[in-house]
């Protein structure tokens, strides 16, 4: 029944691709990016002190982003995009527990009773996220050359690796934008071109992929927000 | 009646109806949906969605349940077991009705 034409699949797809079209999951991984990159960066170059504190600042904000991302999404989501266009469950969470976040952003497991059994639907699911896995860990291979290879040519050449893996990890559901995988070979050109010392290319690498990300984040926000203005009567 | 014609007759008749199918497939596919995108989704009207969510609900297909993210008042909708069970085997009715037919079996006399 749910080939990639039938309406099982297309239904799943959009759940999908709506938890994307506000901006803000592409906002949060760049701004996350960005104080990894900035915290690299100061680590890994001489700096004041004022400099370093504010790095540990930025590396304690990365880290709370990455506990609590669905949580911060979700408050998020609660007040720009559920009043907007409505609610539909992340489908993060699909294969896990269903995840209720109140509003003193506490998550509340539910225990999904209507996981979808029809097999396809399943696979559907196993497989974009074994797609997913593989583009992640050729990412940070990728990324590994940045790290060891000390010419700057290698910055370039990571981008554009980095943005054809995610263009080929990602064009079935489309849940990167054009603008980032493009936008990676032109990070990795303009990395090369700063000629930096090898550490601090991959903390100035990772600081563009973030810019990327909230650039395309913001774009998408005010995109979604000016075709999605608040609905005037509360749903039912 | 050749069982393929039987096949037919027994189709659970508050799943058949098309705006009810489009809201079961959409709650089969996502865990759960709040009215509004529902609404969305299957391009129904208010009084629609309300009143085949009330039947579905009335068969104990789809729970519904009022709550809030945030401030923001959501109507939850998700399908049951039963409901799932019934979309399922529905699906499997028209799937057997429909390679009935593609080899030429459904019009036998």
């Amino acid at each position: 029944m749910a080939n990639s034409s039938s309406p099982i699949f297309l239904a799943e797809k959009r759940s999908w691709s709506y938890w994307f079209a506000d901006g803000l999951p592409q906002l949060l991984i760049g701004i996350s990016a960005i104080l990894f990159g900035f915290y690299f960066i100061s680590m890994t170059t001489p700096a004041n002190t004022a400099i370093v504190v504010l790095s540990f600042v930025a590396f304690g904000a990365y880290l709370l982003i990455q506990i609590r991302a669905p949580q911060i999404l979700e408050w998020l989501k609660a007040r720009i995009t559920y009043p907007r266009t409505g609610y539909a469950s992340s489908p993060y969470f699909a294969n896990k527990n269903n995840v209720y976040c109140d509003a003193n952003l506490n998550l509340t497991p539910v225990q999904d009773p209507n996981a979808p059994a029809i097999a396809e639907i399943k696979s559907v699911r196993r497989a974009r996220n074994r797609r997913l896995s593989r583009t992640y860990i050729f990412m940070a291979v990728t990324s590994l050359g940045l790290w060891f290879v000390h010419a700057p040519w290698i910055c370039a050449l990571t981008g554009i690796v980095m943005g054809l893996i995610l263009w080929v990890g990602t064009r079935a559901d489309r849940s990167v934008s054009l603008l980032v995988i493009l936008g990676f070979p032109v990070v990795g050109f303009s990395v090369g071109a700063l000629q930096l010392a090898p550490h601090a290319r991959v903390g100035s690498f990772i600081l563009g992929v973030g810019l990327l990300f909230v650039l395309d984040g913001l774009i998408s926000l005010v995109l979604y927000l000016r075709r999605n203005p608040v609905a005037s009567v509360p749903a039912e | 009646m050749t069982p393929d014609l039987q096949a037919l007759a027994s189709l659970d008749r508050v799943i058949h109806e098309p705006a009810r199918l489009m809201i079961v497939t959409v709650l089969y596919a996502v865990p759960e949906a709040d009215f509004l995108y529902l609404q969305r989704e299957c391009a129904l009207t208010q009084g629609n969605l309300s009143s085949h969510l009330a039947k579905l609900e009335e068969v104990a297909y789809v729970t519904i349940v009022k709550t809030f993210k945030g401030k923001y008042p959501l109507t939850i909708c998700r399908l049951t077991k039963n409901g799932r069970e019934a979309f399922e085997e529905y699906v499997r009715k028209m799937q057997y009705v429909a390679g009935a037919t593609a080899n030429g079996n459904g019009a036998k006399h």
